[in-house]
C-alpha cells in the first residue's frame, strides 16, 4: 500500500490564523469599557471584528481541508533556501541593535549575494560596500536620516 | 516661480523613479511610496507629496513596460495591459506597444487630473455635510468592495481586513484615552505605526515572495519605433475618453484602484469597439489603449475620496494618509478649506508627473529595458536594504525596522498561502475611522440602534451612500460568478 502524504502547510496555517483570531476575541472581551454603553464601548467594534475573523478562519481552514492535495514525500530545496534567507533577515534585524548599522547591512548584503550567487565574491564585497557607502551618505545628506 | 521650479524638479525626480519602480517586477509604487513617505519625513509636506505624485503616475505607466515586452506586469493595475501588449511585441511592434501604453496613459492621466480639480471641490462641500454614520456606511462600503475583488476567497479577505482593522485599533482609545490591546505593553500604547505595516506588507513581503518564486531570467522582446501613428491616436481618442472615464469612476470607489479600473475598461472596449485593430487578446491596440488609460486616470479618482474624506482610494492613496499624518495634517473636506494650496499642489505636480512621464516613457525606453534586464537576486538584497532605512527613518528606531520585519513575514505567509493584503492595510487605515465613527453615532443616539436606522432612512446623504453600496454591487455581481481581476 502506498504511503499517502497531504500538504499539510495550508492546513498548518489556517489553523494558526484561527487561534490568532481567537486571541483576538479573547482579548477584546477584557478590553476596559469603563461607564460606557454596550454599542458605544470600546470593546464593540474589536469584539464584533474578531468574531468575523475567527469565523472566516474557520471557514478557510474547512475548505483547506476539502482542498487538501496529495504531494510528493519529497523536500523542495529550494523553497527551503527561501525560509532559511528569511532566518537570516531576522538576524540582521537583530544585528542592527548590536552593531553599527553600517556594519550590519554591508555584511547582511555580502552574504545575500554570497547566498544567492548573485555574484563572485569580490565582486559581492565591493557591490556590498559600494550599495551601502552610496546609499547612506545619499540618505543622511537628502533625506536627513541619522544612522 | 522658483518654488514652482522646484515642485517641477521634484516631480521630475520622482516620476523618473516611479516609471523604474513601476517596470521593475517584484517593486511597487506602493512600496516605493512608502519608503519615500517616512524618508521625507524631514522635508515640509509640499515636496514629498510632490516626489510622491511623481512616483505614483510614474510607476503606473511603467508597469506596462514588461507587461508588454517580457509578458509579466511591472506593477497590478499593468496585468491587463499583457493580454494585448505581449503579443504585440512578439510580432515585432514592441516599441508600438509601449508607446501606446505611454500616450494613452498621458492622455488618461491629464483626464483623472482634471476630474480631480473639479471633482473634488465638489465632493468636499458635499463632505462637510457627512455625519459620523455616513463615514462608517462609506468605510464598510470600501471594506467589502476591496474584498470583493481581492485575490483569493472572500472570506479570506474579509480575514485579512478584519485583522487589519482590529490592529489598527491597538493603542490608545480615540473617546475614552485608555489603551486598547496593548497587553500592558509601552510599545504597543502608540499603536501600530501605519506606513511601517505597509512597508513590511507590500515592500519585504512582497521582495521575499519574488525570491520564492525563483523567477528565471526574462526573455525581453526586442524594441522598435515607439511612437504610435497620430492618426490612429485621434481615431481612438473617443473610446480613451470613455475608458479614461470609467477609470476615474473605479478608482474614486474606496480600496479599489487602477487593477479594476484597467479590468472594467478593458471589457468596456471588448464589448464596444466593433472592428478592433487585431482581435482582443491577440495584440489589439483598443486593448492596451483601454486598459493604460483607464489606470493612469484612476489615479486622479483614487486621490477624490482620500482628499474628500480620508478614505483611501487604494493602497497608494492608504499610504499617503500616512503622509499627511506624519506631517500633522488630516484628510477630510476641512482640508480642503483649511490648506487650499496643498490641493492646488498636488494637482499640479500630478499634471507635472504626467507631462514627464510622456517625455521620459518615449525618449528613454532603452535605457529602462537596460535596467529591468538586471537579475532579481542582484536587484532584491538592496531593495530589502532600502526597505529597512525606509523604516528607520520613520522616527531614527530600530523598534520600527522591527515592526517591519514583522508585518514582512505576515505578509509573505499570507502570500504564500493567498490571504489577500490590500484588505488589510485597507482595515489598518480605516479601523480607527469606523471605530470612531460607529462609537460617536451610537453616543448621538444613547445606543438605540433603531434610532440610527430611523436617521439613515431620512438622511439624504445616508440613503445615497446605502444607494451607492447597492447599486455597485449590483452591477459587480449581476453577472454569473464573481469579478475578478484579470
Amino acid at each position: 500500500m502506498k504511503a499517502v502524504r497531504y500538504k499539510s502547510g495550508e492546513i498548518g496555517a489556517n489553523i494558526v490564523f484561527l487561534l490568532v483570531a481567537m486571541f483576538f476575541l479573547t482579548s477584546s472581551f477584557f478590553i476596559d469599557a469603563g461607564n460606557s454603553q454596550a454599542l458605544s464601548s470600546p470593546k464593540i467594534v474589536p469584539i464584533l471584528l474578531s468574531a468575523v475573523m475567527v469565523v472566516c478562519a474557520v471557514l478557510s481552514l474547512i475548505e483547506a481541508i476539502k482542498t487538501r492535495q496529495v504531494s510528493k514525500a519529497t523536500e523542495n530545496v529550494f523553497q527551503l533556501r527561501v525560509l532559511t534567507y528569511v532566518g537570516v533577515f531576522f538576524v540582521y534585524v537583530g544585528a542592527l541593535f548590536l552593531l553599527p548599522f553600517w556594519l550590519a547591512s554591508a555584511a547582511f548584503l555580502l552574504f545575500s549575494f554570497l547566498y544567492w550567487k548573485s555574484l563572485p565574491p569580490v565582486k559581492a564585497i565591493l557591490a556590498s560596500a559600494g550599495v551601502v557607502a552610496v546609499s547612506m551618505t545619499l540618505f543622511a545628506k537628502v533625506f536627513y536620516i541619522d544612522f | 516661480m522658483e518654488h514652482l521650479l522646484n515642485i517641477a524638479l521634484l516631480t521630475a525626480g520622482g516620476t523618473l523613479a516611479g516609471i523604474l519602480v513601476g517596470a521593475i517586477p517584484g517593486l511597487s509604487a506602493t512600496m516605493a511610496v512608502a519608503i519615500l513617505v517616512s524618508l521625507t519625513y524631514g522635508w515640509d509636506v509640499t515636496s514629498a507629496l510632490a516626489v510622491i505624485m511623481g512616483i505614483y503616475q510614474g510607476a503606473v505607466f511603467g508597469g506596462s513596460i514588461t507587461a508588454c515586452l517580457i509578458n509579466i506586469p511591472g506593477a497590478p493595475s499593468s496585468v491587463v495591459t499583457t493580454l494585448d501588449g505581449y503579443p504585440l511585441a512578439k510580432r515585432g511592434e514592441g516599441g508600438i506597444a509601449i508607446g501606446w501604453a505611454c500616450t494613452e496613459s498621458f492622455l488618461g492621466g491629464l483626464v483623472g487630473v482634471l476630474a480631480l480639480w473639479i471633482g473634488t471641490p465638489l465632493i468636499a462641500r458635499i463632505a462637510i455635510g457627512f455625519a459620523p454614520q455616513d463615514y462608517f456606511l462609506l468605510a464598510i462600503f470600501g471594506i467589502l468592495l476591496v474584498g470583493s475583488f481581492a485575490e483569493g476567497s472572500f472570506g479570506k479577505a474579509m480575514f485579512t481586513a478584519s485583522l487589519g482593522i482590529v490592529m489598527g485599533l491597538i493603542g490608545l482609545d480615540l473617546i475614552t484615552g485608555m489603551p486598547r490591546l496593548t497587553f500592558g505593553n509601552d510599545l504597543l500604547v502608540k499603536g501600530v505605526d501605519l506606513v511601517t505595516a505597509i512597508l513590511g506588507l507590500f515592500g519585504l513581503s512582497e521582495v521575499l515572495y519574488q525570491l520564492y518564486q525563483n523567477s528565471s531570467a526574462h526573455v525581453i522582446q526586442k524594441v522598435g519605433r515607439v511612437l504610435p501613428p497620430l492618426n490612429l491616436l485621434a481615431r481612438y481618442l473617443p473610446l480613451t475618453l470613455r475608458t479614461s472615464s470609467i477609470g476615474v469612476l473605479i478608482g474614486a470607489l474606496p480600496g479599489v484602484g487602477g487593477p479594476i479600473a484597467s479590468l472594467m475598461a478593458y471589457d468596456h472596449a471588448k464589448r464596444t469597439v466593433k472592428n478592433p485593430s487585431s482581435p482582443f487578446g491577440e495584440g489589439a491596440y483598443e486593448g492596451v489603449v483601454a486598459s493604460e488609460s483607464a489606470n493612469n486616470a484612476a489615479i486622479g479618482g483614487a486621490i477624490i475620496p482620500m482628499l474628500t474624506l480620508g478614505i483611501p482610494g487604494d493602497a497608494v492613496t492608504a499610504v499617503i494618509i500616512g503622509a499627511f499624518q506624519i506631517h500633522g495634517l488630516r484628510p477630510g473636506p476641512m482640508l480642503m478649506t483649511e490648506t487650499p494650496e496643498l490641493f492646488n499642489m498636488i494637482v499640479l505636480s500630478l499634471l507635472f508627473a504626467t507631462l514627464f512621464f510622456l517625455i521620459f516613457g518615449m525618449l528613454l525606453i532603452k535605457p529602462f529595458i537596460k535596467l529591468v534586464s538586471i537579475p532579481q537576486n542582484i536587484l532584491l538584497p538592496p531593495i530589502i536594504f532600502i526597505t529597512v532605512i525606509g523604516a528607520y527613518a520613520i522616527n531614527s528606531s530600530l523598534i520600527d525596522v522591527a515592526w517591519m520585519a514583522f508585518f514582512g513575514i505576515v505578509g509573505f505567509v499570507f502570500k504564500l498561502y493567498k490571504f489577500p493584503i490590500p484588505p488589510m492595510v485597507l482595515g489598518l487605515v480605516l479601523g480607527p475611522l469606523m471605530d470612531e465613527t460607529f462609537r460617536r453615532t451610537m453616543i448621538s443616539y444613547r445606543g438605540n440602534f433603531g434610532d440610527l436606522l430611523g436617521a439613515i432612512a431620512v438622511s439624504p446623504i445616508s440613503l445615497s451612500v446605502v444607494a451607492l453600496m447597492g447599486v455597485t454591487f449590483y452591477l459587480m455581481f449581476r453577472k454569473p460568478g464573481k469579478a475578478k481581476r484579470g
